[in-house]
């Protein structure tokens, strides 16, 4: 290795005041333009922006970074919410359509309530008035789909007593 | 957060794991660790004076979004320096190509000899100027050398290159900052 690559190396260290340079080294920089110029620039890159990073408030990145991060977490915790909720409608309307359509035992009235009752739902207390309203629709389609069902599709199939069994359902 | 056995401050490794797992207190300590040297960066590769401190905001943002793609290859003040250069080549995008660096922006000297840091801060100023125009990885290479006094295998690991590429494209950054700096 030349001295002047010796040199060169070295630099970041001494303009960072990490080491010095030896005599030998100082000797040599003032007597190699080629080094002279290369530890100018690299000592002027290591203090430029000194007073720019002195400006900067540390306080207020780091609450506008940390409230930005929350923010995110909340809306991806919604998402996943909605996700999920949207699965287990899915899942709590073939629960209540599926059995009424393979057996007549069950009146499909009764499984509506305790499936729709049993949907998981997002943290309601966090929804604005739309997201409320989203959910309100979810729940009472899923109620009227059956309720429908019931009125046009397999009512003509049931007898007197089944009749009166899914009467008393939908009358409470 | 905990310190470390020995009472001493916590590695940013340690910071990092403890923010994975929850610790608000670990970003804020990485923050205040690393603010100033991605400020400097910044600042060295042409963004605004007045643009810094949002542009510090959004490396850290995105920092901690994608923290787990932080494998500890390189230093984390380098990963961060990375995702500070995509930024401002984001933000030199979508700017269109203007020239980031304006009058305004120039240092002004606030010291007790006026004429000395005058001298100095213009010498700083043409050596901000010559690095705006570098290809992208040579002025990175240079400045994680110079400002941050790296390594050439840290600043490969952090670039993604070779520790022998990161020594050409410092020796490149330095001959063609002589010519633009003269």
């Amino acid at each position: 290795m030349t001295l002047c690559e010796q040199l060169s190396d070295r630099m970041p260290a001494v303009a960072h005041g990490q080491a010095v340079w030896s005599a030998e080294e100082q000797a040599h920089l003032a007597g190699c333009a080629d080094c002279r110029a290369e530890w100018d620039l690299v000592s002027a890159a290591s203090r430029l922006g000194l007073d720019v990073a002195d400006g900067i408030d540390a306080h207020h990145v780091t609450e506008r970074v940390l409230g930005r991060l929350r923010a995110e977490r909340r809306r991806r915790g919604w998402q996943i919410g909605w996700a999920a909720g949207g699965l287990a409608a899915a899942a709590a309307v073939a629960i209540a359509v599926w059995p009424g359509r393979l057996s007549r035992q069950v009146p499909p009235s009764v499984a509506v309530p305790v499936a729709a009752a049993a949907l998981p739902l997002p943290e309601l207390d966090s929804l604005g008035t739309p997201e409320l309203q989203a959910v309100l629709d979810s729940l009472d389609g899923s109620l009227g789909t059956t309720v429908q069902g019931v009125d046009t599709g397999d009512l003509d199939d049931l007898d007197a007593h089944e009749l009166q069994h899914v009467l008393d359902g939908m009358e409470g | 957060m905990s310190p470390s056995p020995g009472g001493e401050a916590p590695s940013d490794a340690a910071l990092v794991a403890a923010y994975r797992a929850g610790d608000e207190r670990a970003a804020t300590e990485l923050v205040r660790r690393h603010l100033g040297a991605v400020g400097r960066f910044l600042y060295a590769s042409g963004a605004g004076r007045s643009d810094v401190e949002d542009l510090v905001q959004e490396t850290f943002f995105r920092a901690f979004r994608k923290v787990d793609s932080w494998r500890g290859d390189a230093a984390f003040r380098s990963w961060l320096f990375t995702i500070a250069g995509n930024l401002l080549r984001d933000d030199y995008r979508k700017r269109k190509g203007r020239q980031i660096l304006s009058i305004e922006d120039r240092d002004l000297p606030d010291h007790a000899d006026p004429e000395a840091d005058l001298v100095a801060s213009e010498a700083a100023e043409r050596v901000r100027e010559g690095l705006s125009r570098l290809p992208r990885l040579q002025r990175e290479v240079f400045l994680l050398r110079s400002q941050e006094g790296r390594e050439y295998d840290d600043i490969a690991a952090a670039l993604g290159t070779t520790p022998g590429a990161a020594r050409v494209h410092y020796h490149h950054a330095v001959k063609r900052l002589k010519e633009l700096v003269k």
